[in-house]
């Protein structure tokens, strides 16, 4: 509850202050040491919550209980033994997902990764934080909190403060190049292995590449390594545009790439941060229009629609 | 409520952090003054007068200022740091003066020269008892808007991280020659302080002068805030 004393527990600033609190903790370790890789835990989720607060406290409140979110609203529950119950982490990250564009699939999968390894290192016997080279994930761990502290118009300096601000972005550009290095390897490999094929086999392909690009849905680009027609698949962003013009009714939908492939020569890219470090990252529309009667034909219409149920009468 | 007609109380509380008044309606109760210049607070635990009377430590209680420094100097702090939401204002109004004992007040601005950004923005603090059973962290400086307030208390609040503990020695290196001086002598007398932007304090009180009498009310707003 917020009062003039004290700010309500699931408000932004309470979650953020805690956030960095946990994140001083996690710098005073040694990156090689277990407790650096569970305080960083710590410090996501609690960032998590810090973001997702940002939008409404509301978020944050357990909602299977009016209770939790007549609580987040300001007030005080006179239930007796009442105590105030957030939502789960994992809840936290899928709607982080939905509300936030730029928080990717691949984001929620590290933060789902992350954090559990916390979980199983609360709840098991398990050491999942030990040989844990932090080469491998403080990178992509930055790159996360970055963007999460975006969301709520604060950078990586006011939560790991001056010096380490600075590490993280060269880690963040190491990870990028990292990444980058990796997806052209793949395109390269594919580029060579093409090369081998005889220009029958390559017609072939090509034109199989072509009607299957024309029978699925995806958005149409070029393969990087072969120039053949291959497809591009995403996630929906942002709102449905729709218009309407006499009898037809057109809906564009906007996507952020989050799959490649292309039959021709094979390649698969996986992953939005990939296929931006390649150049096909960049949103795409899609756009399907329909007729205004089709639109809103009820589910159950056939040429009896207006009649009583079929009855053995 | 017609508010009173004070010249350049706005240019002087953007400026300074508080606004002088001289012998300001010495007749009308500290309430009447203060409800003519703004919106008094609500909140009943620190709501009405507070006459403040120099104490010994001895006749005063430890969670008082008195109760810790009795007559000597009370160092620079914001009233109610430990508080999420302290007040924007207090107002205080001479009801018997000296002259020889000084309200003083250091704008923040002097105190971010001596800080880097990173301290300034990242210094947490806490109070140092609960309340209502619960405690939180709260920051040095706190952004509000398109405005800022800071809190600092060396008794009620403790440093939380290494920033913190850089902004409490800075405050407490702060000398009296930094700040500005106000003389509350006359009846009448009255300081408007921003408790959002300034840190007061006051100088000791000598034994010829422990019969001042300040009265003392906060306030949320004033009528004459941009």
């Amino acid at each position: 509850m917020t009062t003039k004393e004290l700010p309500h527990e699931w408000s932004k600033e309470t979650l953020f202050a805690k956030a960095q609190r946990y994140a001083d903790k996690m710098l005073e370790q040694s990156k090689d040491d277990w407790v650096f890789g569970f305080w960083s835990a710590l410090t996501l989720e609690m960032l998590a919550r810090t973001a997702l607060s940002n939008v409404s406290p509301i978020l944050v409140a357990e909602n299977r209980s009016w209770h939790n979110l007549y609580h987040a609203l300001g007030y005080e529950s006179t239930k007796q033994k009442y105590i105030p119950k957030s939502v789960s982490i994992s809840e936290i990250i899928n709607r982080l997902e939905i509300i936030f564009e730029r928080f990717t699939s691949e984001d929620k999968d590290f933060c789902i990764s992350h954090i559990g390894r916390r979980n199983s290192e609360l709840h098991s016997g398990d050491l999942p934080f030990d040989k844990l080279n932090h080469s491998e994930w403080l990178g992509k761990f930055y790159s996360v909190c970055k963007k999460l502290l975006a969301f709520v118009d604060l950078k990586l300096v006011d939560l790991f403060g001056q010096n380490e601000a600075e590490i993280a972005e060269k880690l963040i550009n190491a990870f990028q190049d990292k990444s980058a290095n990796a997806v052209y390897s793949t395109i390269k490999e594919h580029k060579e292995n093409w090369k081998t094929k005889d220009n029958k086999e390559k017609e072939i392909l090509s034109r199989q590449a072509i009607t299957w690009a024309s029978r699925n849905e995806g958005h149409r680009v070029s393969c990087p390594s072969c120039d053949s027609k291959a497809l591009i698949f995403g996630e929906p962003i942002g709102t449905i545009d729709k218009s309407i013009d006499e009898d037809t009714i057109t809906e564009r939908q906007d996507y952020l790439p989050s799959y490649f492939e292309c039959v021709a020569c094979g390649l698969k890219i996986n992953g939005y941060s990939k296929l931006n470090a390649c150049r096909l990252g960049d949103t795409f529309t899609a756009t399907n229009t329909y007729d205004a009667f089709e639109y809103y034909e009820p589910e159950d219409y056939d040429e009896y629609h207006g009649w009583e149920p079929d009855f053995n009468e | 409520m017609k508010k009173l007609n004070i010249p350049n109380i706005t240019s002087d509380l953007i400026e300074k952090g508080y606004a002088f008044l001289p012998e300001l309606l010495p007749y009308n109760s500290t309430y009447e003054i203060a409800e003519k210049v703004g919106i008094l607070v609500k909140d009943k635990s620190i709501s009405g007068v507070h006459k403040l009377v120099p104490k010994r430590k001895e006749e005063s209680n430890p969670n008082l200022y008195s109760g810790n420094f009795g007559l000597g100097d009370f160092p620079y702090h914001t009233d109610m740091a430990h508080w999420f939401k302290p007040p924007h204002y207090l107002m205080l109004r001479c009801i018997k003066g000296s002259d020889i004992v000084f309200t003083k007040i250091l704008h923040s601005k002097k105190v971010f020269e001596q800080l880097t950004s990173n301290t300034i923005n990242r210094a947490l603090f806490k109070p140092r008892r609960k309340i209502k059973g619960r405690l939180s962290l709260l920051r040095f400086k706190e952004l509000l808007n398109k405005s800022y307030l800071v809190r600092w208390d060396q008794l009620f609040l403790t440093p939380s991280n290494n920033e913190a503990k850089t902004v409490s020695e800075c405050l407490l290196k702060m000398k009296s020659s930094q700040s500005e001086k106000v003389l509350l002598n006359i009846p009448g007398d009255t300081l408007i302080i921003d408790n959002y932007k300034t840190f007061h304090g006051r100088t000791n009180v000598p034994q010829s002068s422990p019969d001042r009498i300040i009265e003392r009310i906060y306030l949320e707003k004033l009528y004459y805030d941009n």
